[in-house]
């Protein structure tokens, strides 16, 4: 074991407490602020754990519990799988137009919930075209309807987090087994599963909890199967019972406590599976039957996919879908329908996005940094992963409500002493949004960033010590350009999630700077699914544009940092 | 020594960044002085629910009027706003609500938010559509009145006739065809839904709604979405906003407004001045300037019941002047008043147990 650094220690120490006081600021107070609302009636006055009393003397209020849990639990496992398979595809098959492939599963990434159950009502609706094509109504509004549209939600998700952990496998292990004799099969239970453990326990998580969360989907093909989320909205939007909203989100949040044990569990467990600086790539061999059917699944998969998104265009771009599909870009005058909409909006969104994924990447990797790869002060890094995991199982409307009670306040009065609110002045900015939005996605943005992370060999940081590299220039040097892919995947996750969520935002915009996707939720109020999908496309083009660009911008960092930089151990054969 | 520095220096960086951002955010009323009483040029918050593509036809005339004046407008659903409002209650940004549903707005006073305010010209508003204290803690412009739209084709298919009001509703052979909005998301359900126990009164109510609700194929989450989803073909009989079937008759041939025999339940969309420490001129100014007139007629053209009455005039799509289809045991203080209980009521006895067989 190498001498600790001191010099190094200290600015480590600096940035960990720099850390801190960004979750208590931006996180913890807000949420505090909120959560005290828990124990008040809505006039403000104390009254213990009345609220909890009353919400577990509710029946319906308590069966949304199970609801959460049950829709959440299949749309995890169903979208696991099929997103294991899809990943499995992508990083160890030799499969044609793998691009291609990819990026249309992804294309469910870039429009909010709201249009994938849309979509899936345009379909399997009673006037759906299925529905109507072939008589078969499958009873889309509840369950089945919230199951399939967070399936379509989470499974780029999964596959992007089971990608990552597959395309990074150490092939040596393969090799190994193959000169032992092991089969396809005892290979795959004794070398792939477990080398993508880490991958998959951080998939399920981030599945159940987007889809415990999520109140896009329900609330638009939920019927009246009531879950948390829409709890949470109409106790907050319908009935501004605050304190009840509270108590839901209070409730909201637990999963979010299992999920940080479960993982610091699995990240005990798991320090196997950081590759080594020895490492070699995984080289991809051919194998024609598993090809095929590796292709015909992905492409299946793609093609529902492409049907969902082709339900939203036809609502879009026919006059009046499904009585009257004549051509017609009626849907798409926003400047019409909406005050402060139209271009400026999408100006706005752009700014918006920028903001978000800039701040967001510096301040998700530092944290990942931190709570990864140094050493000092464990137990308030501890605290640190709690609070980057936490964010995961917060609703944006909790965090946008939690926010507005925080900011707009102009002092906290303590035992009769008042302290002026430092943060007021960020209410109704621009910066507030982008910090709502961060930390909103915080938690898988920190989970990609993570993943990566670990798999980096410690030796790195012990070889720097004992040569008295100082930890930043490493982190510079070695540990960004390892993580590229991550670092674009995280920049590209904010950007297109600032895009297209609302729920955080919803509170907090002003008429000055109000987003494009707002409109959305406006459309859906008003039951204007066709001009909700128009906006959609829209949005769907400039997060497309954007992830472009991000790939653009991978592949010229990439080579670059090839020709610069050899001693990438991916890039060392041995 | 070095990079230690650097951290700090960064850390400073990003100090000064947020000193910077925070300093420049700052855009509150505190300028105002009784001085510039007289000046009309200013700029007032506006918070409403009014429909985003009506906003700017209403404001036209008050542009006219006050062209140093500016309006932002902060638009969203009923509660959205109004959790807004409450949410903001400490240091309210909002000057004056306008448009917004009164059983719905009532709930401000609660939170010490309402600043009573007798705007001019208040004296033509018609009684049932203003306050009963004076000066007024609200104001009505216009009124929305629950109606039903009707897929005639699709009942007809089925050999149904086009009901003519609530009793029909409850017949056997409609169950499954009917939505109406889900009352405790809704501003819409509810002026409909605890509208309909003042039609009855609370017992007859709700057994009313019990009967109804055997029928009920879904209540959606939104005012809108049960006309929407008759227009769509989801369902042939949806209850919502009088003008909003309306307008979706008007575009689609197999629709029928029904305006219930009964009378029709109803809100009224109105205005309120926000109390805070500063309450500009301005905010004033615009409350007198939306009962005006110009400002009325402006609201006429979609909703043709405005807080002065009918113009005498029976609209395109109605089928005869609107005032007359309201129903006059309307009583708003009690519906607000009864709003927690109706939520719970509502919930238990019939949301959670469709929640609880899907």
């Amino acid at each position: 074991m190498p001498k600790a650094n001191p010099r190094g220690n200290t600015a480590q120490k600096l940035l960990i407490w720099g850390a801190v006081l960004w979750f208590a600021l931006f996180l913890l107070v807000p949420l505090f602020t909120l959560f005290s609302k828990v124990f008040q009636d809505k006039g403000g006055a104390f009254i213990g754990l009345e609220n909890f009393r009353s919400y577990f003397a509710t029946p319906s209020l308590v069966l949304s519990i199970g609801h959460s849990f049950e829709v959440s639990i299949w749309s995890m496992g169903i979208a696991v799988v099929l997103a294991f398979l899809f990943a499995y595809g992508l990083a160890r098959c030799k499969i044609p137009c793998k691009n291609v492939l990819k990026n249309i599963a992804l294309l469910p990434l870039f429009v909010p919930t709201m249009v994938h159950a849309m979509g899936l009502i345009s379909i399997f609706g009673r006037a759906g075209i299925v529905t109507r094509e072939l008589g078969l109504d499958i009873g889309i509004y509840g369950k089945t309807g919230i199951i399939m549209a967070e399936i379509f939600y989470v499974f780029p998700q999964a596959f992007l987090i089971l990608t990552i952990a597959l395309e990074s496998a150490d092939f040596r292990l393969y090799e190994a087994a193959a000169v032992m004799g092991s089969g396809p099969i005892r290979t795959f239970f004794r070398v792939t599963l477990p080398g993508a453990k880490y991958g998959l326990m951080n998939a399920a998580f981030v599945c159940f909890t987007l889809c415990f969360t999520d109140f896009g989907a329900p609330q638009v093909i939920g019927g009246n199967y009531a879950v948390l989320s829409t709890d949470v909205y109409k106790q907050v939007v319908g009935q501004q019972n605050m304190p009840m909203g509270s108590v839901v989100g209070v409730i909201l949040t637990l999963p979010a406590i299992a999920a940080f044990f479960a993982n610091r569990f699995s990240h005990r467990k798991g320090a196997a599976e950081e590759i080594s600086s020895k490492a070699i790539a995984f080289r991809i061999q051919k194998q024609p039957l598993r090809d095929m059917i590796y292709t015909c699944f992905m492409g299946l998969s793609d093609l529902l996919i492409l049907f969902l998104f082709a339900a939203v265009f036809a609502t879009a771009f026919s006059y009046k879908w499904p009585q009257n599909m004549a051509f017609s870009l009626r849907h798409f005058d926003f400047d019409a329908k909406l005050i402060n909409g139209g271009s400026s909006s999408f100006m706005y969104s752009l700014l918006l996005c920028t903001g978000t994924a800039l701040l967001g990447t510096i301040i998700v990797f530092i944290t990942a940094y931190l709570t990864e790869k140094t050493r000092p002060l464990a137990p308030v890094r501890s605290s640190l992963r709690f609070c980057s995991m936490l964010p995961m199982a917060l609703p944006g409307l909790v965090i946008g409500l939690s926010y507005i009670m925080f900011f707009n306040k102009t002092d906290f009065s303590f035992f009769g002493l008042s302290i002026p609110n430092p943060l007021h002045g960020l209410y109704r900015t621009v910066l507030i949004m982008i910090l709502s939005n961060i930390v909103h996605m915080f938690a898988v943005t920190y989970v990609t960033a993570t993943t990566s992370l670990k798999k980096l060999d410690k030796a790195y940081e012990d070889a720097a010590e004992s040569m008295a590299v100082p930890p930043w220039k490493l982190f510079l040097r070695v540990t960004v350009p390892l993580s590229l892919t991550a670092v674009i995947e995280v920049a590209t996750y904010f950007f297109v999630n600032a895009m297209i969520t609302v729920s955080a935002i919803v509170f907090l915009y002003t008429p000055d700077n109000k987003p494009a996707a707002l409109a959305i939720l406006n459309m859906d109020d008003n039951a204007d699914y066709a001009a909700a999908s128009a906006m959609s496309i829209c949005l769907l083009g400039m997060n497309l544009a954007a992830r472009l660009g991000f790939d653009a911008l991978k592949k010229r960092l990439a080579i670059k940092h090839e020709s610069s930089n050899k001693a990438a151990p991916v890039k060392q054969v041995g | 020594m070095k990079q230690s520095l650097k951290v700090i220096s960064l850390l400073l960086s990003l100090a000064l960044l947020f000193g910077m951002l925070a300093s420049c955010g700052t855009d509150t009323a505190e300028e105002q002085t009784a001085a510039d009483r007289s000046a009309i040029s200013d700029t007032i918050n506006v918070y409403t629910a009014l429909e985003d593509d009506i906003i700017q036809a209403y404001l036209v005339s008050f542009y006219e009027k006050y062209p140093n004046i500016e309006i932002k407008i902060t638009r969203d659903a009923t509660g959205t706003i109004v959790s807004k409002l409450i949410a903001e209650k400490d240091n309210p940004i909002a000057d004056v609500v306008w448009g917004t549903a009164v059983t719905s707005i009532l709930s401000l006073g609660d939170y010490d938010l309402i600043e009573p305010y007798d705007p001019e010209g208040i004296e033509r508003v018609l009684p049932q559509f203003k306050d009963k204290m004076t000066p007024a803690r609200w104001v009505g412009i216009e009124v929305p009145e629950g109606a039903m739209v009707v897929d005639r084709k699709a009942l007809e298919a089925k050999g149904l006739a086009v009901p003519t009001g609530f009793d029909d509703l409850i017949k056997p052979e409609y169950k499954g065809l009917i939505q109406a909005p889900d009352p405790t998301i809704s501003g819409t359900g509810l002026l409909i839904l605890s509208g309909i126990l003042q039609l009855k009164g609370e017992e007859a109510g709700w057994e009313y709604l019990d009967a109804l609700n055997k029928n009920i194929d879904q209540f959606p989450p939104s005012g809108s979405k049960p006309a929407k989803n008759v227009d769509a073909g989801e369902t042939a009989i949806g209850l919502s906003m009088g003008y909003r079937c309306v307008k979706l008759a008007q575009e689609n041939p197999d629709l029928e407004v029904v305006f219930p025999v009964e009378g029709c339940p109803w809100d009224v969309e109105a205005n309120l001045l926000i109390k805070k420490p500063v309450i500009k001129e301005a905010a004033k100014l615009f409350l007198d300037w939306a009962i005006s007139d110009p400002a009325l007629e402006a609201c006429r053209v979609e909703y043709p019941i405005v807080a002065t009455g009918g113009n005498g005039t029976v609209p395109e799509g109605y089928n005869q002047d609107p005032v007359l289809n309201l129903s006059d045991k309307i009583d708003l203080y009690a519906m607000a008043a009864g709003r927690d209980s109706f939520f719970t009521d509502f919930t238990e006895k019939y949301l959670a147990p469709r929640g609880a067989d899907a």
